[in-house]
């Protein structure tokens, strides 16, 4: 080994291990069966009584309101099996645009397609290449996630605790919304969410109305259009990386775009989504086929 | 419904087997100190090896019947994978997690001790993972080329920029520390 292995695997060695980690990951393998289990009971219990059903929701334990109206698209959110749900998204930086594009489909199916005009393109490109059944790569299944949100929330703290299966770290601020949980660990793994392509509109929606309930979430009324002109409920928070600003439509509640405040078109840092469902891999939405208007459409 | 599903709903219940089990505490040390100096998070590295050996779990009577890479190289890849992925999501540089993460207790303590440690935060996370890959684990370039998704005279560029910026960095630090 060279000289400079040599070091830093001296340096690495003076961390010390997690306790337990194979006891852990069975812990956590458990857990993730578990709830899978108990959450497609529950779905399929609610869907047997006929009881899902949309309009307001109260976030009860932290008596907090969106103070928007639900919706649900008048019913485009529903991901049909044969269809895919189409997603756009362009991030814009200072050295050129990243525009990746998915086709999921809930079997498991899809296509990515990769884009990149930046100054290190290789690095963090997804994986490209049309899937079949069950190969889309996705980084987490989050099929059985509650579209209720409130069931949604009690999900996302189990999820995020940090012995759940998807913890956050703890340094996240804000105030603490459950045992171990901040929100501003709940800022995060809804973040991440919203990024997966493997998020259905349903979920989409229902991330929307947990988010704009987190205390310390803002809804900045004086917004009324997202950074490609499109109409927007706005939501202002601030975490560790700085304040920062997603965009919802206000009709689908799906997410059209983040920045930091007062992004234009192409700041940096600004992504913007273009989401639709289509038949097809090989076409994009058209018409009514869009859950929003879309923006800055290019093959 | 998804490969993961399918997979956790295989009957393997509460108890791994032997394989596994061995399998895992065989690498996770490695691979946990490795992903420590590529994410300087030592919740991050923990994170992310817990998910690819569960990853692999869901698939080990297939991973573990690989015949070229065998289980290690396709852990490897996972794990990178999934750092490759969460650092995706990070990518706009408001939302810099990995950059952004602050440094834990353990951190600090070794670098105060380990200059080289210090060293390694101002690398892009690419020419990190190479050189961690290359040089702590040893890995033969084609195969850490394999792990990056890259061709092996990308990755032996991306390892000899990193190693360059390393010596700088560290030469700067000797010489304030006189």
């Amino acid at each position: 080994m060279n000289y400079l292995g040599e070091r830093l695997r001296h340096a690495s060695d003076l961390v010390s291990l997690p306790e337990d980690p194979f006891e852990r990951l069975i812990r956590r393998r458990d857990r993730r069966r578990r709830r899978e289990r108990v959450v497609a009971l529950a779905v399929a219990a609610v869907v047997a009584l006929g009881a899902l059903g949309g309009g307001l929701f109260a976030l009860t334990r932290t008596g907090q309101r969106t103070n928007v109206t639900s919706g649900d698209g008048n019913g485009r959110l529903a991901l049909a099996s044969g269809q895919y749900l189409y997603l756009q998204e362009i991030v814009s930086t200072q050295s050129g645009q990243v525009r990746v594009e998915t086709w999921w489909a809930s079997d498991g199916s899809g296509r990515t397609t990769y884009a990149c005009s930046t100054s290190d393109c290789h690095w963090g490109a997804p994986s490209v290449g049309t899937f079949g059944p069950g190969g889309f790569p996705v980084e987490s299944d989050v099929s059985n996630l509650p579209t209720n949100p409130s069931a949604l929330l009690d999900s996302l703290e189990q999820r995020t605790a940090t012995d759940g299966a998807s913890p956050e770290p703890a340094f996240s601020p804000g105030p603490e919304v459950a045992s171990g949980v901040t929100a501003g660990s709940l800022y995060r793994a809804i973040e991440r969410l919203l990024e997966y392509p493997n998020a259905a509109p349903e979920l989409r929606a229902a991330l929307f109305e947990v988010f704009a309930g987190l205390p310390g979430v803002t809804i900045d009324h004086d917004v009324t259009r997202d950074p490609a002109g499109r109409p927007t409920i706005a939501l202002s928070f601030t975490d560790d990386n700085g304040p920062r600003v997603y965009y919802f439509d206000p009709d689908t509640k799906q997410v059209t775009g983040f920045g930091p405040p007062g992004a234009t078109d192409a700041s940096d840092g600004l992504t913007i989504w273009n989401e639709g469902i289509v038949t097809s891999t090989d076409e994009r939405p058209t018409g009514d086929q869009w859950l929003f208007p879309p923006a800055g459409v290019s093959a | 419904m998804t490969e993961a599903v399918l997979a956790l709903d295989a009957p393997t219940d509460a108890v791994a087997t032997p394989d596994f089990e061995a399998f895992f505490r065989e690498h996770h040390e490695r691979l946990f100190r490795a992903l420590w100096l590529m994410t300087r998070n030592r919740h991050e590295a923990e994170e992310i090896a817990q998910e690819a050996f569960l990853r692999i779990w869901e698939r080990w009577e297939r991973v573990s019947a690989m015949p070229e890479t065998g289980p290690a190289g396709y852990l490897y890849r996972t794990a990178v994978n999934v750092f490759r992925s969460r650092l995706r999501r990070a990518r706009v540089a408001i939302r810099r997690a990995i950059g952004s993460l602050p440094p834990d207790d353990e951190l600090a303590g070794v670098e105060s001790r380990e200059a080289v440690v210090r060293a390694l935060a101002p690398l892009p996370p690419a020419q990190r993972a190479a050189i961690v890959l290359l040089d702590v684990l040893d890995l033969p370039s084609e195969q850490a080329a394999e792990v990056l998704g890259v061709k092996p005279v990308t990755l032996r560029v991306r390892a000899t920029r990193g190693r360059a910026a390393l010596r700088e960095e560290m030469e700067r630090h000797d010489e304030l520390s006189g």
